[in-house]
């Protein structure tokens, strides 16, 4: 090998030796908190879980974040600062949960900033949906024999969280109460408001699937509850599947960072089914000795 | 069976009605084994322009078929043999001339061989190269006896996942898509953990034949890859035996004749001396522990029938993680594989016909190491096994201008695993499955072109897979073209959300999903002058029906699957000069590989269901450079490699995810930790090379002859990557810099 030959190679050896080593570092982002909770206009203290963005996977600290969380209502200009509170949880993890000592109006408008003086602003334009009429319980319908039960939020712009909780009295006079989760096809935006059914058809074995002996069971009260929320909160094709959500881009009404913080309030529509109604179902109305 | 064997011996008797062949085996006079690759050429007296020939195989075995009964002039050649020539009267009837021949004593360079050489890195034939031990050697080492996988993972279009693990991606393939043989016996992890070795010491090593795609239809039930290998058989003549010692391996060898030139033995140890030796000096820290043992029985019961046997031993124990972290840190397993083999050549007739049986089993365990089970006691262990009964008949009839090669196969596969749910979705319905069916591999030979069309066909699956191969050879060019369908029932299943992970799960595929895979290779080699060679190869990879792990931001110590399509693509190109003893030999691969996930959440994730995306062992670029020359009475040897950065995905922070579903109490419900990721695979690691050093010297002792060889790993300590955690930003190295003395002792040969 010549002498230039020797050269070239051991310069190029000392160009690769300088080539890094490194794996590229965790970063790139701009935003730099994430933010969970939901405004509730029927309490009077409103929570908020804020997440500080890191760059290695960590199970939380108790020192206070370096950040300030205030809220400003848009009509009245009045700003609320939250005050930050440690939380270890079961799992032994450690999160700041804010909370703030005030009831937002039915239909009004608030953001929720976070100022990090080492980070960029983050912040939510947070809607408070509108107090709405009672829910009602629509005739019932029949299918196969069966009841379909079809409960209606007028003017709801959305329903989230969907639940149907049926109390039922076992043969020994126990009571017990199953709550299920109603399908997304069954809870339904509709003229005028929101839907929700409840087919006993296909409800009913699967409730008693879940009942302890003994048998028969009687099915005394139904209660159809559901989060009244505002329309922005609705997930990527009408369903909240973690698989999908869990992408930080995918849903999301954080400016800055990442998550949602929405508005929402409880409702609750109950009512007893009647003897009639509940032919063609395996549930009796009562027991006369319970 | 009976049937197919009549009928063959009917169409033979037939055709050697008008013609006769001349066969025999070629051996070693000083050993009496095969002399792979020897060519016997004959032609009439005073007419050398009608030369014919042929090549011996694996067990020696040459056969000129289609011969005119009459006197000839008869050569054998072999490179590092003196020629032998004879005159011979080949009878009707067929006539046999078996050739002892004498090894050289003179260089290489100056022997007279008009033999062509059918090894050398760069005398690859679409997708075929023949590695003989002596290729093997010239690679720098940590220990003075070499081993083929040491030498693999020089050639382009095979990635390790590093000098840990024992895995090798092929031309874009998964490594459980390679199939191994041990003289035709499976072997389904043959690479130890330490990267550097395999089941296969080179001086046990008569050939081994790769095919990196689009193998012939005696293969099949794999998708990528055929590293097909033979053990030579023992001494014939004489009892020889060795024994060295190195900082990562002690090995030790005996063989000799039971029966001389009829019956012999060969038993070969080795016992990893990582942890007793190499880690003593060195300051990382070396958590292996291996060994394997080789046994070989070879007997010649009549002049036209060989016989062998042959089993193997391998076991494995390797750190590939942190003892701190939460996935298991330590792999084990064992290899079990054994069999026979049955060479007849029924006589006057141009038959050669062979039956081999063999039982293979693996058993691999991922689970914490003693160091991890002491601090984190919640970490599971997972379990597979895998276990083949094999049944071969292959039958070649050989004519002048066509090889009629065809045979019957049977294979029976059982899997089983405990995974601790791993694969939350894998169900494993299936778990043995039986392979009966038949293969056809006629090659016809006109003037320079060579054809060889195939199929391969299992009865209970009812399934077709056609193959092609085909050579073009005009002077010193040479052009081969290789296609096929690739059916793999039987698969392995990793989490392969990155290229360190090492733990793989055998399970036998749902029916109508069945990974299957369509090949194509072109290739061009040039031989300009006899000690010079240059190839160029392309290749084109489409797979279906892959199972990959599902892409998620839950930091998942465990996984789905889900289907997935692959495409790989890319070219070869090599050279090697050999001049005497100096070799040098520069390999570049260019590859592509993708896979394709179709699934509806993909168009809210990506914006399109169809989600493309590079695989964690897609190396884009991958070189290396090997030389050996002869200096000063020593033998110096030099390996460069490089292999650009692997795809993985990069974190761009770490978070907490609360489903939102609705309004939840954040003081009740914690949350699950988040990687926010951009998307899959969408940074690349650090780029990999090595310099490693070797040189070596013989000294001839009156008891035999004493090698001592010193070397330097990782000479410039490059701190090349093995595993990378992305939560933790801890990371596990490849090798440092290691320095090392191996010694080996071989008894005299006369």
């Amino acid at each position: 090998m010549t002498r230039t030959a020797a050269l070239a190679c051991l310069v190029a050896l000392g160009a690769l030796a300088g080539c890094s080593e490194d794996v590229p570092a965790a970063g790139g982002l701009t935003e730099s908190y994430t933010l969970w909770g939901a405004l509730d206009p029927t309490s009077d203290t409103q929570r908020l879980r804020v997440v500080r963005i890191t760059p290695t996977i960590t199970s939380g600290s108790s020192d206070p974040l370096p950040a300030t969380v205030t809220s400003t209502d848009a009509a009245t200009g009045a700003v609320t600062t939250w005050r930050d509170s440690v939380v270890t949880f079961g799992d032994g993890t450690i999160g700041h949960v804010f909370v703030a000592a005030f009831r937002p109006a039915f239909g009004s408008v608030h953001v929720v900033r976070v100022t990090d003086p080492e980070r960029p602003e983050v912040s939510a334009l947070v809607r408070v949906p509108a107090a709405i009429p009672a829910p009602v319980l629509l005739p019932t319908t029949r299918q196969q024999n069966a009841p379909i039960y079809t409960g209606f939020w007028p003017d709801a712009p959305r329903l989230n969280r969907a639940r149907v909780r049926y109390t039922i009295l076992s043969r020994d006079c126990a009571v017990h109460v199953v709550e299920r989760e109603v399908r997304p096809a069954e809870s339904v935006p509709v003229e005028f408001g929101w839907e929700v059914r409840v087919p006993m058809q296909t409800e009913a074995p699967e409730i008693v699937g879940a009942l302890p002996p003994p048998s028969p069971y009687a099915l005394v009260e139904i209660a159809m509850t559901g989060e009244v929320a505002s329309e922005d909160w609705r997930p990527p094709g009408g369903v909240f599947d973690p698989e999908v959500l869990i992408d930080p881009t995918v849903f999301g009404n954080v400016s800055g960072g990442f998550g949602f913080v929405g508005a929402a309030y409880g409702t609750a529509l109950v009512w007893q089914p009647s003897p009639d109604d509940l032919s063609g179902t395996p549930f009796r109305v009562r027991f006369t000795d319970c | 069976m009976p049937r197919l064997l009549f009928l063959t011996l009917a169409l033979a008797a037939s055709a050697s009605a008008q013609t006769t062949s001349l066969r025999g085996f070629v051996t070693d006079a000083a050993n009496g084994q095969p002399v792979l690759g020897a060519n016997v050429a004959l032609w009439a007296p005073g007419a050398p322009e009608a030369l014919r020939g042929a090549a011996a195989d694996g067990d020696g075995f040459y056969a000129v078929p289609g011969l005119t009964p009459g006197r000839y002039v008869a050569r054998a050649t072999a490179i590092g043999y003196q020629t032998r020539i004879d005159t011979l009267d080949v009878r009707a009837g067929g006539t046999t001339w078996d050739v002892a021949l004498t090894p050289a004593t003179a260089e290489l360079g100056t022997v007279t061989v008009q033999s062509e050489r059918t090894a050398g890195s760069a005398n690859v034939e679409a997708g075929f190269q023949r590695i003989r031990a002596e290729d093997i050697a010239i690679v720098p080492a940590p220990d003075v006896t070499g081993d083929l996988a040491n030498y693999l993972v020089s050639l382009p279009g095979i990635v390790a996942s590093g000098d840990r693990g024992g895995q090798l991606f092929v031309r874009g393939g998964d490594p459980s898509q390679n199939a191994v043989f041990l003289d035709g016996i499976p072997v389904f992890q043959p690479f130890h953990v330490l990267g550097f070795y395999s089941a296969f010491p080179a001086d046990l090593l008569q050939n081994a034949d790769v095919y990196a795609g689009g193998f012939d239809s005696r293969y099949g039930g794999v998708l990528s890859s055929v590293l097909d290998v033979t053990a030579r058989p023992g001494n014939l003549r004489r009892v020889a035996a060795s024994a060295s010692v190195a900082p990562f391996v002690a090995a030790a060898s005996v063989e000799g004749p039971i029966v001389r030139d009829r019956l012999s033995v060969l038993a070969s140890a080795r016992v990893s001396t990582v942890e007793a030796l190499a880690a003593q000096y060195v300051s990382a820290p070396l958590p292996f522990s291996f060994g394997d043992v080789l046994g070989k029985v070879y007997f010649t019961p009549t002049a036209t029938s060989r016989f062998s046997l042959t089993g193997l031993h391998t076991y494995d124990r390797g750190g590939i993680g942190l003892a701190s972290g939460d996935r298991p840190d330590e792999m084990r397993y064992t290899n079990s594989a054994g069999g026979f083999r049955y060479l007849l050549l029924p006589s006057q007739s141009p038959l050669l016909a062979e039956i081999s049986i063999s039982y293979a089993r693996y058993d691999a365990e991922l689970g914490p190491s003693a160091e991890q089970a002491a601090v984190r006691p919640e970490v599971g262990v997972r379990s597979t096994s895998l276990a083949r009964f094999t049944t071969d008949i292959d039958l070649t009839y050989l004519l002048r201008g066509l090889d009629l090669r065809y045979g019957l196969f049977l294979r029976r596969t059982f899997t089983s695993s405990e995974l601790d749910e791993l694969f939350q979705n894998l169900v494993t319905e299936r778990e043995e499955v039986l392979e009966p069916g038949v293969y056809a591999q006629p090659t016809l030979r006109v003037g320079p072109l060579a054809v060889s069309p195939g199929f391969r066909y299992t009865f209970t699956e009812g399934r077709l897979e056609p193959r092609l191969r085909a050579t073009l050879e005009v002077g010193p060019h040479r052009l081969s073209a290789a296609a096929g369908r690739y059916v793999q029932p039987v698969v392995g299943v990793s989490d392969r959300r990155d290229a360190t992970s090492v733990f793989t799960a055998w399970t036998v595929a749902p029916e109508g999903a069945v990974p299957t895979a369509d090949h194509a290779i072109l290739g061009y080699r040039l031989r300009p002058v006899p000690w010079a060679d240059v190839s160029v190869e392309g290749f084109y990879k489409r797979m279906t029906d892959l199972s990959v792990s599902e892409w998620t931001a839950f930091p998942r110590l465990t996984t789905r699957l889900q289907s997935a399509d692959g495409e790989a693509y890319g070219a070869d190109l090599r050279a090697e000069v050999r001049r005497g003893r100096a070799m040098v030999l520069v390999n570049y691969g260019l590859a592509y590989v993708t896979q394709t996930i179709t699934d509806p959440r993909n168009e809210v994730l990506y914006g399109d269901e169809v989600f493309t995306f590079r695989p964690a062992h897609d190396r884009r670029h991958q070189a290396s450079v090997v030389a050996s020359v002869p200096i000063a009475g020593v033998t110096a040897s030099v390996r460069w490699q490089f292999g650009s950065g692997l795809p993985f995905s990069r974190a761009l922070g770490f978070d907490v995810f609360l489903p939102p579903d609705g309004s939840t109490d954040p003081t009740g419900e914690p949350g699950t930790p988040r990687v926010i990721y951009d998307r899959p695979f969408n940074a690349e690691l650090p780029t990999y090379h090595r310099l490693d050093l070797s040189v070596d010297r013989d000294f001839v002792l009156r008891a035999g002859t004493l090698t001592v060889q010193g070397g330097l790993l990782n000479a410039y300590d490059r701190r090349n990557l093995f595993a990378f955690d992305v939560f933790t930003l801890e990371r596990v190295d490849q090798l440092p810099v290691i320095p090392t003395l191996g010694l080996r002792f071989q008894t005299r040969q006369p």
